[in-house]
């Protein structure tokens, strides 16, 4: 050995995740080095802030709550295993052993799975699908569920509670807050849509006033802070918007307008910036097409041609996938793809998650994409699995697992579980 | 500016001025603990540094004499490779074994700048290289267990029957 170890461990210090994993598998004393650094200093937390690009890092953080001390080590794995999507172990799904029906939507978070039914019935499961919580909340259907992330990650107003919810239906929305065995409930009534980020919402309510709202603070009075609303009148019309780290993106007819929210000066509708006007090959607001906006920079439209439906732009016979990127220097960028010709069935969900994007369709195949630069993306060089049951997914969540990244791909009466890791990356 | 004298292991006796020698941590003490006289033309001993490698030392600790001394070791310190100055890149285009001596120089005389910067060069050459490369970098060999290897082997296998 030519190195006294104090040298190797400053070497060490400074080298990259990569480069620290395969130094681990070379030898035991590297090995040892590799793991007193990261027992002695924030070695992880360190190549996971340095290497993960930040709009993924914010989308893996929340996934680690109550992960206790190897969180940052798991976090790191998870993601360099996803980088190589080629040499990825994906396993066989696994159905998950309940009787379950009239799925409409699905929710993981770090410790709880909750599940949303056609006819208003949520029912929240601990990480074994132990029974947690259940409750009928209108007999309609729930539409969207979604965690609200909380620890360090947000303020600290929401530290106390074990868990918060936010459950939508057609027209409204109501949080759910966990305390010690108790739980509490806010309704807010007469909403169309809404975008949930961390203990942040944005909702449209109907007759388009647009409202910001900050939750802190669920158990004693000052529950829900309205910090920003806006109206939108006709003929202009919300076509979507997506609250994401700091900045709600509207598509406003096609224009794109940006807003930073946790700022403490809120600009007004009016005066809001506008980005850039997008155009599309199909006109928005026709029932078959559905725009969503992810992040802050990416809009997917998918549309689905109906002969039947009157089409100004005739030429376009073919159902397809448009994906919009929005560019600070070049204002955005298309990519269209023939969704028809790719897939070979419709696109039921898309999911965007960390470095990765989900299309999952209604003969129940689960295609996947590792993105690094969204103008590189092929939609056509993917990777796929096939759901048994050929069911259409109806909803993709995820959990990140110690060392496995799992996705619960839903259909509307099984979920299956689909975990993709690499073996031997941390022996 | 008074100077002292240096002697490598092979015997060759450098001229420094105390400014520039005094980067050192470890000649500095030695300075100070034998209370050596700024007049008195005394000889300095470095048994663990051959002639070559010092003078790449002292070629480093002229350049940087006047750099502000290096922050304190701090928590949050960033781990980046990649901020060496195109100096010291320049400077350390050696070969490996020059390289290997020159940390180990840089720790025997307690030398915190450079000792970081070629300690970054090392961590720049093993950067996403190989388990095995890593090895033969730093001339080691492969430690684990026949067992240990076999059950790595065996998990791979078992992992990848599944396509």
């Amino acid at each position: 050995m030519m190195f006294p170890l104090e040298i190797l461990e400053i070497i060490l210090s400074k080298c990259d995740g990569k480069t620290l994993l395969n130094a681990r598998k070379s030898c035991t004393d590297l090995r040892g080095i590799v793991d007193y650094l990261a027992e002695k200093t924030r070695l992880w937390e360190w190549c996971c802030r340095e290497e993960i690009p930040n709009e993924q890092l914010v989308e893996y953080l929340p996934k680690y709550e109550g992960c206790g001390k190897e969180k940052w080590l798991n976090m790191y794995i998870n993601w360099y295993s996803w980088e190589k999507i080629e040499k990825l172990t994906i396993l066989e799904p696994v159905r998950c052993p309940l009787n379950l029906s009239k799925i409409s939507c699905v929710a993981v978070s770090s410790h709880h799975i909750a599940i949303g039914s056609e006819d208003g019935r949520l029912k929240i499961f601990t990480q074994h699908w132990r029974p947690f919580f259940e409750h009928r909340i209108v007999a309609v259907k729930i539409t969207n569920l979604t965690f609200i992330g909380y620890n360090d990650y947000c303020s600290d107003d929401l530290n106390d509670l074990d868990m918060c919810l936010v459950v939508a239906f057609p027209n409204g929305l109501s949080i759910f807050a966990f305390k010690d065995s108790q739980s509490f409930k806010i309704d807010i009534d007469g909403i169309k849509s809404h975008s949930v980020f961390r203990n942040y919402i944005c909702y449209e309510k109907v007759g388009g006033r647009l409202t910001i709202i900050k939750i802190s603070n669920l158990i004693d009075r000052r529950r829900v802070q309205e910090i920003w609303f806006a109206r939108v009148y006709s003929p202009s019309w919300i076509t979507c918007y997506k609250m994401w780290n700091g900045t709600c993106t509207f598509l406003i007819n096609t224009t794109i307008k940006s807003l930073s929210y946790d700022t403490p000066t809120i600009t007004p509708l009016e005066e809001m910036q506008k980005v850039t006007d997008l155009w599309f090959y199909a006109p928005l607001m026709i029932n078959s097409s559905v725009t969503k906006i992810y992040r802050d920079n990416v809009i997917i439209n998918v549309y689905k041609n109906n002969v039947t439906t009157w089409s100004p732009h005739r030429d376009i016979m073919e159902d397809y996938i448009e994906i919009v990127i929005l560019d600070k220097e070049t204002h955005f960028s298309k990519k269209l793809f023939n969704m028809l010709e790719i897939f070979k069935c419709n696109i039921t969900c898309i999911f965007l998650y960390g470095n990765l994007l989900l299309i999952g369709t209604d003969c129940g195949e689960l295609y996947y994409y590792h993105i690094s630069n969204w103008k590189n993306i092929d939609l056509k060089q993917y990777n796929h699995r096939q759901i048994v049951g050929r069911h259409p997914i109806i909803a993709i969540a995820v959990k990140e697992f110690e060392k496995e990244r799992r996705f619960y791909v839903s259909s509307r009466f099984a979920i299956h579980e689909v975990a993709g890791f690499m073996p031997n990356v941390y022996p | 500016m008074p100077k002292i004298k240096l002697q490598s292991s092979d015997g060759e006796i450098f001229d420094v001025d105390v400014e520039i020698a005094k980067c050192s941590v470890t000649i500095k003490t030695m300075l100070e603990d034998l209370g050596m006289d700024d007049e008195e033309e005394e000889i300095v001993p470095l048994p663990n540094v051959n002639s070559a490698i010092l003078r790449k030392v002292l070629q480093w600790a002229t350049f940087h004499k006047d750099d502000p001394p290096p922050p304190e070791d701090d928590e949050n310190k960033e781990k980046r490779t990649d901020d060496i100055s195109s100096w010291d890149a320049d400077f350390l285009k050696v070969d490996q074994g020059t390289l290997f001596e020159l940390i180990l120089a840089a720790n025997y005389l307690d030398i915190k700048g450079l000792l970081d910067v070629t300690c970054k060069t090392v961590a720049n050459m093993i950067k996403g290289k190989a388990p095995e490369e890593i090895r033969k970098t730093f001339n080691i060999k492969n430690d684990f267990t026949a067992s240990e290897e076999d059950q790595v082997r065996k998990e791979n296998e078992c992992l990848f029957d599944i396509f």
